[in-house]
């Protein structure tokens, strides 16, 4: 626009009429000034506002997710009247036994914890005893030993109930996942 | 004169030599501050997460108990020891050669987590192997390094507060910047 208008006057043609009506077309917005005072007072006041917000929010957002077989379960709790029993009494031998039954686990359980508490004081014992010996053959080597593990995740799965059965046809099936989405 | 200079400069070097500073030698830091040796002799891993998924949460949670007296015994620090939320799941088996519904299961599959801090690099697969030879049926245990989603998943997602911080950072994005009106 400028150096249009600048080209015409240097042709003393006379010059082109400019005014808000004529810049504008039906296709431009008016552009509003901003003060610009006005507009950095308008962005720290909603900075401040935002922030303050956050802040307030992340006081009070940490709802952890339910977990159910923790929680009342309400249906039951409402028939629970419903379902109760009186005490069973048991007779003097059954009763001995199972005394004698309780000692039994008891001595048993103990037994095997002793047994794991001896496994960590040896296995602890035996693998400072090959760091140190290695500590003393070669400085490095040690060092690249006692590195932290960087292979994680470490999964591991559990025993199966029994081995696998022998002509064993699975059914046709699908797994649908109905996990409760909280977004 | 060169005679009389080199005289008088070993006779002050001397007299500098027999100051007792000198035959002390430096001071040692421990005369100003007292020293405190790190007795940690084997680098540390960050806080790590062993989570325990089961389809049973019965013996799910005693292994969960026997995972924290048992990282108590090798010293390390239990940080949390908590339960997240199921995750469901529904099968749905069909008849042999149909899609007729034959059996519909809901499962749900949990989950508990323990979180141990100041694990010496070398204890952490001692630690792995007595759980693995303790892990109950149907029980798959994770060991993994703590992370910040590993927190988050535990709660429920705040859609407010996420809305509120992205409007925080947009208000840093230039090309909103420049449409403020200020800059």
């Amino acid at each position: 626009m400028l150096s249009l208008t600048r080209g015409l006057s240097s042709l003393s043609i006379r010059p082109l009429h400019l005014s808000a009506a004529v810049n504008s077309s039906v296709f431009m917005k008016k552009q509003k000034k901003m003060d610009p005072e006005v507009a950095k007072q308008r962005e720290t006041r909603r900075r401040k506002r935002l922030e303050k917000e956050i802040r307030s929010m992340q006081k009070h957002s940490k709802k952890p997710k339910p977990v159910d077989e923790l929680t009342l379960d309400v249906k039951s709790s409402k028939n629970i009247s419903e379902r109760r029993r009186e005490a069973v009494v048991y007779s003097e031998e059954d009763q001995d036994e199972y005394a004698v039954a309780l000692k039994d686990y008891t001595r048993s359980r103990n037994a095997l914890q002793l047994q794991d508490d001896k496994w960590m004081r040896e296995a602890i014992r035996m693998q400072s005893k090959a760091l140190d010996e290695l500590k003393k053959i070669d400085s490095e080597l040690w060092q690249k030993a006692v590195q932290p593990d960087t292979n994680f995740p470490l999964i591991s799965n559990g025993p199966a109930h029994s081995p696998p059965v022998k002509g064993y046809i699975a059914p046709d099936g699908d797994y649908i996942d109905t996990t409760r989405s909280w977004t | 004169i060169l005679q009389m200079l080199r005289r008088a400069s070993v006779l002050k070097e001397a007299v500098r030599c027999a100051s007792l500073r000198e035959k002390a030698g430096s001071i040692p830091a421990s005369v100003y501050e007292p020293v405190f040796h790190d007795p940690r002799e084997f680098p540390e891993h960050e806080q790590l997460n062993i989570r325990m998924q089961g389809y049973d949460y019965v013996p799910l949670e005693n292994f969960q108990g026997l995972v924290h007296r048992l990282s108590k015994r090798f010293g390390f620090n239990v940080v949390d020891s908590y339960a997240v939320a199921a995750q469901t799941e529904k099968v749905v088996s069909y008849r042999p050669n149909s899609t007729m519904v034959d059996q519909e299961l809901g499962l749900s599959l949990y989950d508990r987590v323990v979180r141990i801090s100041d694990v010496p690099a070398p204890r952490l697969q001692l630690l792995v192997n007595i759980l693995r030879a303790h892990t109950p049926v149907g029980v798959k245990i994770t060991v993994k390094s703590h992370e910040k989603a590993d927190e988050d998943y535990r709660y429920i997602p705040d859609v407010l507060l996420k809305q509120r911080q992205d409007e925080l950072k947009m208000l840093d994005d230039p090309q909103i910047r420049k449409n403020l009106g200020w800059e």
